[in-house]
């Protein structure tokens, strides 16, 4: 039953993504894969599974509206995460990802290994009756062929209709698709886990445990306290003088041109990126082990808090700057990571915040984290990027770059739609009319499988 | 163990040449020829299996052994996730960056993963951990 069921969903897959654009496809597939999976695995029922299959669909769903590289990931890593859940349901998101992966690639592989140390007696019984399976299906072919070939004669519409099933598309790449389908799909069907690493993430809690740890000695505990006073105090020196310099920029009476923004932001951005995560990691050296339970240490969380909330000043001081970048000059991809960037690294150094005021263990700031990240990820997947950058800078901005604009994959017709507001030159009004006339000679192109937001919309109007 | 590793070599490349033939079955027109591509395919392929068992599965099965004193059963568990996990990631990249290095890497990887469960299974079938 499950080789029937798994050959079919494989035969299924073919249908919808061979030679086929991503569109409704994915949906479906979604659909099928999530009620497939979650069917094999029904002794594993949870219903964070059926979230996390929920997660996949609405990602899948995404598919059909948006057709960008982030959709795309966001589906891949929601896929990871349900069968991750398949797996084991209490891991911890990252956990869960790899064994998501591990499972899609290679589950069925660690399954024949744990049979091979089973008795023999046991996988006997187990085993398929070939002989019985293959006289059984010849005997039902050879039979159902005849009589279809008796009624096709008897009967003219009977005969037009099988006149139309048409075979062409059986190719050798065909077959080794579908069998490459039939291999990942089977393996989703005997998830699996990373050893030691489910077992160890399912035992850590998040608590930071002071009987647990490699005691330091007195005299080396106050001395690591006294290296950790003294570094983050001249750390928090040194990035209040840089916060100081940063606002008085800010608040200088000057236009900035585009390069010098751009300069000073990305300058900003880089400078963060080393900053934070620096601070983060010398923050976890110096609250490692029993500094953490250290009688003495209020001075060093003092200084520590200190240095965690001029971070996010800074860190918000960059977000101004992207900010007055954008205000000025529009929305691009890069300025809006730098917007993603930020709200992770604020989240990180929050977690971080947390982390030495309730004493947690490194577990707990790397599950968090890593779990923002996934969250952002999904969210942002749920918005339509290039339309909302294509609105955003051609109401907004006044001088608004349309070479940028005309690159952009997604957004031809609201380009178009927009093409007689503005005073475009003879040859960007062509290009824009162009775009979106071959944008929509592309979708016409689409069959069902591979149906977009365009076409359903198209099918409605017609 | 040499036994081992040479009749998972032997299968490894039978697996490799025969998906990499396939694949240029699939994509360009091939006559007579394909029957010295395979003969030539199979004997290349022969010695990368060989030289890549021995070069990244010999070792971690020596270190599973020998210094964690672990079972072979255990050493499976313990490092053939990430080997797949590398192999999976390391295939899908370079098979991405050129139009035709899917030819060599999609059958790289799935002779990779394979020749870990026919090395241990040999391994298992000759109690090999009982002589360390």
């Amino acid at each position: 039953m499950k080789t029937i069921l798994t050959t079919s969903t494989a035969l299924i897959f073919s249908v919808l993504f061979y030679k086929q654009a991503l569109g409704l496809n994915v949906f479906l597939f979604a659909v099928l894969l999530v009620i497939f999976v979650l069917y094999q695995n029904k002794n594993r029922f949870n219903k964070l599974q059926i979230l996390n299959g929920m997660l996949l669909i609405i990602m899948a769903f995404l598919g059909i509206l948006y057709q960008n590289a982030l959709t795309l990931y966001a589906i891949f890593f929601s896929l990871l995460l349900f069968v991750g859940s398949i797996s084991n349901v209490r891991s911890s998101s990252f956990v869960m990802q790899l064994n998501g992966l591990l499972s899609i690639i290679s589950g069925v592989l660690m399954h024949r290994f744990e049979q091979v140390k089973m008795p023999k007696e046991n996988t006997n019984n187990n085993a398929l009756n070939y002989a019985y399976w293959f006289k059984l299906l010849a005997v039902i072919s050879v039979v159902l062929f005849v009589f279809i070939m008796l009624y096709r004669n008897a009967n003219p519409i009977i005969n037009a209709f099988i006149s139309k099933i048409n075979f062409d598309f059986i190719s050798l790449q065909w077959l080794f698709f579908t069998a490459a389908a039939y291999y990942f799909i089977n393996n989703m069907v005997y998830p699996t886990v990373i050893e030691p690493l489910t077992s160890k993430d399912l035992n850590a809690s998040n608590a930071l445990d002071s009987s647990s740890n490699k005691v330091l000695s007195e005299q080396k505990t106050h001395e690591k306290n006294q290296m950790g006073v003294v570094l983050f105090s001249l750390l928090n020196v040194l990035i209040v003088f840089v916060l100081a310099t940063d606002v008085i920029f800010m608040f200088r009476d000057k236009q900035l041109n585009a390069m010098q923004l751009s300069e000073q932001l990305h300058q900003g951005v880089n400078a963060l990126i080393v900053a934070i995560v620096s601070a983060i990691f010398l923050i976890l050296y110096f609250f490692q082990g029993n500094l953490n339970f250290y009688k003495a240490n209020r001075r060093l969380k003092q200084v520590t808090y200190l240095w965690i909330v001029l971070n996010l000043f800074l860190a918000m001081s960059t977000w101004y700057k992207n900010y007055q970048y954008v205000s000025s000059f529009g929305l691009t991809y890069k300025r809006i990571g730098v917007f993603v960037y930020l709200i992770l690294a604020l989240s990180g150094l929050i977690f971080t915040f947390i982390k030495v005021y309730k004493i947690r263990n490194f577990w707990f700031l790397m599950r968090n984290t890593i779990r923002q990240a996934f969250i952002v990820l999904f969210i942002s997947a749920l918005v339509p990027w290039d339309t909302l950058i294509t609105h955003y800078n051609t109401k907004f901005i006044t001088n608004f770059d349309i070479n940028y604009l005309l690159n952009l994959n997604h957004n031809k017709a609201v380009l178009y739609a927009i093409k007689d507001k503005y005073q475009f030159e003879r040859d960007t009004y062509n290009v824009i009319v162009k775009n979106y006339n071959d944008y929509k000679a592309e979708q016409a192109k689409n069959t069902w499988q591979a149906y977009s937001w365009y076409n359903v919309k198209t099918q409605f109007n017609d | 163990m040499i036994k081992a590793i040479s009749s998972t070599a032997l299968r490894s490349s039978l697996m490799a040449s025969g998906l990499l033939i396939l694949i240029i079955m699939m994509n360009e027109t091939v006559g007579v020829y394909i029957v010295l591509i395979a003969f030539i395919s199979f004997i290349i392929t022969f010695f990368i299996a060989l030289f890549m068992i021995i070069a990244t599965v010999v070792p971690l099965i020596l270190y599973g052994l020998l210094i964690q004193h672990s079972t072979i059963e255990t050493v499976f568990k313990q490092f053939f996730p990430y080997y797949a996990l590398f192999s999976f990631g390391f295939c899908v990249y370079l098979s991405l960056s050129d139009d035709e290095a899917y030819y060599i890497f999609v059958p790289a990887f799935f002779t990779s993963i394979m020749a870990w469960l026919w090395l241990f299974k040999s391994l298992l079938n000759t109690n090999y951990e009982n002589k360390y």
